[in-house]
């Protein structure tokens, strides 16, 4: 007996309803891998493009985290040579007071003078300690010596003229520190010279400290410079740190977006996914379970 | 016309039901049966003599039923649809599991990818950037140096054992080929002898059908029935198997990974006259896709990550300066993933700075880092291999889904020509038991005329 059109058997019956019963478990199980790892993408080729642009963002956080530490690591260093230079200048401004007092006695009194001079003589021990300030064994006015000092016992400079930059963003890196040549000058022109030669003339009678005045206050204006160059350098690795901390929230919510699944959809789609499954089921009970020998007798 | 003639046509109905309700019942075993092929069986009524003696005229009815055959019912230009729809389903398959393997290789995006060993290399050189005195940082650079290419190495050793494996299985399918190849030359001989002798190869016939399936799976080889009854498989064009021939095939080719190349490709070749085999897909086409190409595509890409790894922190790193104020020699050793090293252990050697006298600068660190920006860097080209990656793989998965609901469209109308339909079989069950109680009938009625003309006739007044 041929039948015309097309014929349905038993077993292309069930095999169908097996493919569609496989197909509707495997988006559940599709489903359940993307709620269990909480991410939508986990492997390439669930979504190439949006692999790349995670895979781009990752590394771009990494990167901004890399600034952020330099930047950290270049904020102490500043820290650390503006305080110091900020206590250097109270010593110079002591060292020019002492001379200014020295100027306007005139000179004529040798024991006074005396105690003048060896105070700035301390003086200048004490400010040779601080251009020896550290951080991390390493002297911040030594560029980047391999010595632990920036300046020997005698105030000569034995650092050398390199200096220390950070890169805390995708510009040109900046400079942490400031050598002491730049601050306190080096040999005949140094600070420590015009300390010591200025103790020179106070101990001399009858000589007046005034060129070593404006020796002093020539080294003052130097340092105030400085000072404040370092404090521009401050603001803008404390800025770039900034910009960098707000990228990486950026970049993380957009990692997120790409690769986290959305709870709720997903959730939604499983449950309808799951109503999708027992409908098949269901049918798949019904359709296959009756045949003629359930009829004839 | 003669008085008993109508006992033999009963007889023949008989006969002729009974080997229908045989034929359902055989029908009705098999509905399961994987290949089964539903059978039909061909009545013919049996007519006058077609040629009477001479002079004579024949002037009865029909000599009742006959069974003429008992056929098959397979449709064979739907079996050669089917047989390059396997092939095809079984090649993308193939292809797809290459993919996926190289995929969970290269699991990105994770925290635990190349592209995060990688960051934390460069970030160990902004670390030696920043504190170029402290021996640790240092350190720590070498032993995340190791890590990249613990990577590299790991990663090369396992694509190059995915290759050996599907070597292997290239092998032992080429094995399966030629036995299954034998097997089929074995039952055409069965076939073409049975035909012969006149005895049903209908069994014989649909596990034959089977087998060729399963050849075209392997290598996408077509068939044809001959007028004789036999099947043969060609692939390529050449026959594998014609009648009780057959020609066995061999992998041919590079037996390593590395000695793959676009001119010495692996291939197949005919043990007669080791000539290339043409293969049409299937399961080895897909196998020899990965080998030729999948593989050893993802293998060179890697290595060019390595080579450019090596090559970009090799310049950067000979430009620099180290602890001992001498200059950087090579930071990593050999340029391909396998073989690339560190070239050093001492943390001293480390070219972070970049003036001889300096040797606590750190920008030659610096720059080091800032290679994870380039845009030939190792970086990108990973980037771009992971990307490639993911886009064929989706690809061809995509292509297989599509080709595997052709495949089950096709099966189906396979299974709806051939299958059994079990309301159908109840039916005939039913017509052929009506059929025969019918004949049976006949019979009965053709004995009580006889009683009535043996027994009862000539006896008037007695």
């Amino acid at each position: 007996m041929e039948l015309i059109g097309n014929r349905v058997t038993q077993r292309s019956i069930s095999s169908k309803v097996l493919l569609g019963l496989n197909a509707n478990q495997d988006r559940m199980a599709d489903i359940q891998q993307r709620l269990a790892t909480g991410k939508n993408i986990t492997k390439p080729s669930d979504d190439p493009t949006g692999a790349i642009s995670a895979l781009q963002m990752r590394s771009d956080v990494r990167r901004n985290e890399t600034w952020q530490r330099n930047g950290q690591d270049g904020l102490t260093w500043l820290g650390t040579t503006d305080s110091a230079l900020t206590s250097a200048l109270e010593v110079v401004r002591r060292v020019r007071d002492l001379t200014v007092q020295a100027a306007s006695t005139g000179g004529n009194d040798a024991v006074s003078n005396e105690a003048l001079a060896t105070e700035i003589d301390k003086l200048k021990e004490n400010l040779i300690g601080i251009a020896n300030t550290k951080y991390i064994d390493r002297p911040v006015f030594g560029g980047t010596t391999a010595g632990g000092l920036a300046y020997d016992a005698t105030g000569n400079y034995i650092g050398d003229a390199n200096a220390n930059f950070r890169t805390v963003g995708a510009g040109s890196p900046v400079r942490v520190d400031v050598t002491g040549a730049e601050v306190f000058g080096t040999g005949a022109t140094s600070i420590f010279q015009v300390f010591t030669d200025a103790a020179t003339t106070i101990r001399t009678p009858g000589s007046s400290p005034t060129t070593n005045l404006a020796d002093i206050d020539a080294a003052m204006l130097v340092m105030t410079n400085q000072l404040t160059d370092i404090g521009a350098r401050y603001k803008r690795v404390d800025q770039a740190i900034g910009l960098s901390q707000s990228r990486i929230l950026d970049l993380k919510q957009n990692i997120s977006t790409i690769e986290d699944v959305d709870l709720a959809q997903t959730i939604t789609d499983l449950s309808l996914q799951n109503t999708a499954y027992q409908a098949s089921l269901s049918a798949a009970a019904k359709v296959i379970q009756p045949s003629l020998l359930d009829f004839i007798r | 016309m003669s008085s008993f003639g109508g006992l033999s046509i009963g007889l023949s109905g008989l006969y002729a039901q009974r080997r229908g309700l045989d034929v359902s019942g055989q029908n009705v075993a098999n509905v399961n049966t994987d290949g089964y092929s539903r059978q039909r069986v061909t009545l013919e009524s049996m007519g006058a003599p077609v040629r009477a003696a001479v002079f004579s005229t024949w002037k009865g009815g029909g000599g009742g039923v006959a069974v003429s055959d008992v056929t098959r019912v397979r449709d064979m230009f739907l079996e050669a649809r089917g047989q390059q729809a396997h092939a095809t389903s079984e090649s993308l398959a193939a292809q797809q599991i290459a993919y996926s393997r190289v995929e969970q290789l290269f699991a990105e995006p994770s925290e635990t990818g190349f592209s995060a060993v990688l960051n934390e290399f460069w970030a160990g050189f902004d670390d030696v950037a920043n504190k170029p005195s402290d021996r640790s940082s240092r350190s720590q650079l070498l032993q995340r140096a190791e890590s990249t290419v613990d990577w590299l190495q790991q990663t090369s050793a396992e694509i190059e054992s995915q290759w050996n494996a599907g070597y292997a299985q290239l092998t032992s399918v080429a094995g399966e080929v030629n036995l299954l190849s034998t097997r089929i030359a074995e039952l055409n001989d069965s076939i073409v002898r049975g035909i012969a002798t006149g005895s049903s190869v209908n069994e014989l016939a649909d596990q034959r059908d089977g087998l060729a399936m399963r050849i075209s799976e392997l290598v996408g080889s077509t068939s044809q029935v001959q007028s004789d009854g036999s099947l043969s498989v060609s692939l390529g064009g050449v026959p594998l198997v014609s009648n009780r021939i057959t020609r066995t095939i061999s992998v041919s080719g590079s037996g390593a990974l590395g000695g793959v190349t676009a001119g010495t490709p692996v291939g197949l070749i005919w043990d007669a006259d080791s000539n290339p085999v043409n293969l049409a897909g299937g399961r080895m086409g897909g196998i020899m896709e990965a080998l030729n190409r999948i593989i050893p595509e993802h293998s060179l890409v890697l290595d060019g990550v390595a080579a450019t790894l090596a090559s970009e922190v090799n310049a950067q790193h000979r430009a620099g300066f180290d602890l001992g104020s001498n200059p950087g020699g090579d930071f990593f050793t050999g340029s391909t993933a396998s073989t690339i090293a560190v070239a050093f252990t001492d943390p001293s050697l480390v070219a972070a700075s970049s003036s001889a006298g300096a040797v606590y600068d750190g920008s030659n660190a610096d720059a080091m880092a800032k290679i994870s920006q380039a845009l030939t860097g190792p970086d990108v080209a990973y980037r771009s291999l992971v990307v490639d990656l993911g886009v064929q793989s989706q690809t061809i998965s995509s292509r297989l889904s599509t080709q595997t609901s052709i495949t089950n469209q096709i099966d189906s109308a396979r299974d709806s020509e051939a299958g059994v339909n079990l309301d159908e079989e109840m039916t005939s069950l039913l017509q052929y038991q009506r059929a025969y109680e019918a004949a049976a009938r006949v019979i009965t009625t053709i004995d009580q005329n006889l009683d009535v003309l043996i027994n009862r006739t000539g006896m008037v007044g007695r």
